[in-house]
């Protein structure tokens, strides 16, 4: 089994944990990955041409480009993909039972929608259009890891800090939070179901129950590469948002599983499979211009 | 001396018609009052008031939107959830009676009865169907959403300074018992037809041009200084329960909405009539203004008719210039119509689902 995961800083606790441990996915992950920021990367036929900020992790790589022909899944990890878009919406609009004077009620059904448009405009999807327009094979939407339940609780020393606590705050109570973190795996599903891909949820026992339970915290802000005089990556103060090789090791679990179902199947189960040309139009080279974010 | 002697092009029909460009007729339209840029104005009234609401706000009009959509969703969405098609999302508005009976529920006049439908298991505010296209999940979720909207209404009247209504239908249905009128026959989008409990009604001149006066009257309470711009839908009707022919049926609705707008501009100082049923309509266009169906009005006609609104209150008004000028020739325009953009919901196209010979 041969898996090319394509994804952002979000990415790297899944690489860490398959570097890091005996994987029992029975294969070889190629890692594609680059900042949200600077992502771009054209699909043409068979042929995959990162841009020129991508890192890559050759597992039996060979090449700049990547062969679609050579992987028998794909994993797109992050890329906005996130359950920011729910908070984000929730601070104006409510379901009628959390809703007070100073919100708009909206139906479940008009929030789902809501997050489901935001979803479609992101890079992952974006990516995800390109690869199936070229590929009938599994697709696995994993989403950014939803933020440390250490927000709750933090102290706000930065602009960027007050800005998530004010973000995330909505969702703090127990009861209000799995309402809409429910809304958004159904949004999620309906955008992965569009694109015959497979949304998979963040694990629920590293959720508590929606915020990631403190122990997968990343005490520092990953990247690609380590500093080029090999010292070590400075902590970044208060990041809340990205996950440890443990969690990563989590999702891997996730993942095996169901690459395990698909490597049974003599072919792509019909799940993922797309059965005729998408009615999308493909933009052979694609530079998304997303806001920088904090991946 | 004939009196018609000194008489502008615009009174006579060859000149004022035959020989006019239907995209840009002079003196079609004549302002009675100002809208200024801060007024705030309030748009309801069938579908092709969807059309009025949009080209304002992109205008640079305040159109008010009381319910807005979140930031987050897509115009199509938008659209499919009732947002920005008109103030608040009360969806189409087909009859003054269902206008007036708005108003008294947000001024706490009066309560609409029978307003819950099922369909599948989901319910529905029978007053506003299709802003929920799934709709909720119990009876009490409707409530819970109407008392919102109609909270959200009364913000909306306290803002307003210019109330723009789309005359659409005469005919309409009502609940037997307590008279609620609804914007959609029962069974269409939701609802079961009963017709021990609803009654078809097709309303008068006289019905139509009281209601407006009371309309008008609850309104100037509210906000003395408040003004009307009156319109009439030159869609046609997509059905009738009138038993006479849908043409016929459509004449006789069409002509009374006409004669209670005309009666209404010149009766009050405050009520302005803007002539977009005559645009449309103009024999000059030889209907090129709809589309296929010979009901859905096509982008050159809404331009047309929103090209003179805006002229008239925009001397400077450059923009929504037609998109494809109707020569007054018997040669057909290309169509324009079924464009995503400018597409309005309208519910009332629901019943081309029960036409004869379809499922």
């Amino acid at each position: 089994m041969k898996v090319c995961a394509f994804g952002n800083s979000y990415m790297i606790a899944i690489k860490d944990a398959i570097e890091d441990s005996d994987s029992s996915l029975n294969g070889s992950v190629t890692f594609a990955g680059c900042y949200a920021g600077s992502f771009s990367l054209s699909v043409a036929g068979d042929v995959v041409k990162p841009g020129p900020r991508f890192h890559l992790s050759f597992a039996e790589h060979k090449g700049p480009d990547i062969l679609l022909s050579d992987y028998d899944a794909f994993l797109i990890v992050g890329l906005r993909f996130n359950f920011q878009h729910a908070a984000k919406i929730y601070a104006k609009h409510r379901l009628w039972q959390h809703a007070t004077a100073d919100h708009y009620i909206i139906s479940e059904k008009a929030l789902e929608s809501s997050i489901k448009d935001q979803l479609s405009l992101t890079i992952a999807v974006d990516l995800a259009r390109s690869l199936r327009q070229q590929t009938d094979k599994p697709i696995f939407f994993i989403p950014q890891p939803n933020p440390s339940e250490a927000i709750k609780s933090m102290r706000l020393t930065t602009e960027q800090l007050k800005e998530l606590y004010e973000r995330w705050q909505v969702l703090f109570e127990d009861e209000v939070g799995i309402e809409v973190y429910r809304s958004f795996v159904r949004a999620a599903e309906a955008v992965a179901d569009d694109l015959f891909a497979k949304f998979l949820p963040q694990p629920a026992d590293t959720m508590t129950p929606v915020f990631t339970d403190n122990s997968y915290r990343v005490e520092f802000k990953p990247k690609f590469e380590p500093n080029p005089d090999g010292a070590a990556v400075p902590p970044r103060e208060g990041d809340i948002l990205h996950a440890n090789p443990l969690f990563g090791h989590r999702v891997m679990k996730q993942i095996e599983s169901l690459l395990t179902v698909a490597s049974r199947a003599e072919s792509t189960p019909p799940a993922f499979r797309a059965p005729r040309p998408l009615p999308i139009t493909l933009s052979s080279t694609w530079h998304p211009s997303f806001p920088e974010d904090v991946s | 001396m004939s009196p018609y002697k000194s008489l502008p092009p615009s009174a006579f029909w060859r000149s004022g018609v035959v020989e006019s460009d239907p995209n840009r007729m002079e003196g079609l339209y004549k302002k009675k009052f100002d809208i200024a840029p801060t007024d705030g104005i309030a748009t309801a009234g069938s579908c092709f008031a969807q059309h009025i609401a949009r080209h304002l706000r992109s205008a640079g009009f305040r159109v008010l939107d009381v319910e807005p959509p979140p930031k987050a969703m897509t115009e199509e969405t938008a659209r499919a959830f009732g947002y920005r098609l008109f103030s608040a999302r009360y969806g189409n508005i087909y009859t003054t009676r269902q206008l007036l009976q708005l108003l008294q529920e947000a001024t706490g006049k009066a309560t609409p009865a029978n307003i819950i439908w099922e369909r599948n298991g989901r319910f529905f505010d029978a007053l506003r169907p299709s802003v929920e296209p799934d709709g909720f999940a119990s009876p009490e979720e409707v409530e819970i959403h109407r008392r919102s909207h109609i909270h959200h209404i009364g913000r909306m009247l306290r803002k307003t300074n210019v109330f723009i209504f789309t005359f659409g239908l005469t005919e309409a249905w009502t609940d037997r018992e307590s008279g609620t009128v609804y914007p959609t026959a029962p069974g269409t989008i939701a609802g079961h037809y009963d017709p021990g409990r609803f009654a078809f009604r097709n309303f008068t001149f006289r019905d139509i041009y009281d209601d407006f006066v009371e309309v008008r009257s609850i309104l100037k309470q509210l906000r003395p200084k408040i003004r009307f711009v009156v319109t009439v839908s030159p869609v046609p009707l997509t059905a009738t329960a009138s038993g006479r022919h849908v043409l016929v049926a459509t004449a006789h609705s069409k002509s009374i909405l006409r004669t209670v707008a005309g009666q209404l501009e010149q009766e009050f100082d405050d009520v302005d009539y803007f002539p977009s049923y005559e645009i449309i309509t103009n024999p000059a266009v030889r209907s090129g203004f709809f589309g296929d169906n010979l009901r859905n009005i096509d982008q050159a006609g809404v331009a047309a008719a929103m090209h003179t609104f805006m002229s008239g209150h925009l001397p400077d008004y450059a923009g929504d210039a037609p998109y494809a000028l109707h020569a007054p020739t018997d040669e057909k325009p290309p169509r324009q119509d079924n464009e995503a953009e400018d597409e309005v919901v309208c519910e009332e196209m629901m019943l081309e689902s029960f036409a004869g010979g379809r499922a």
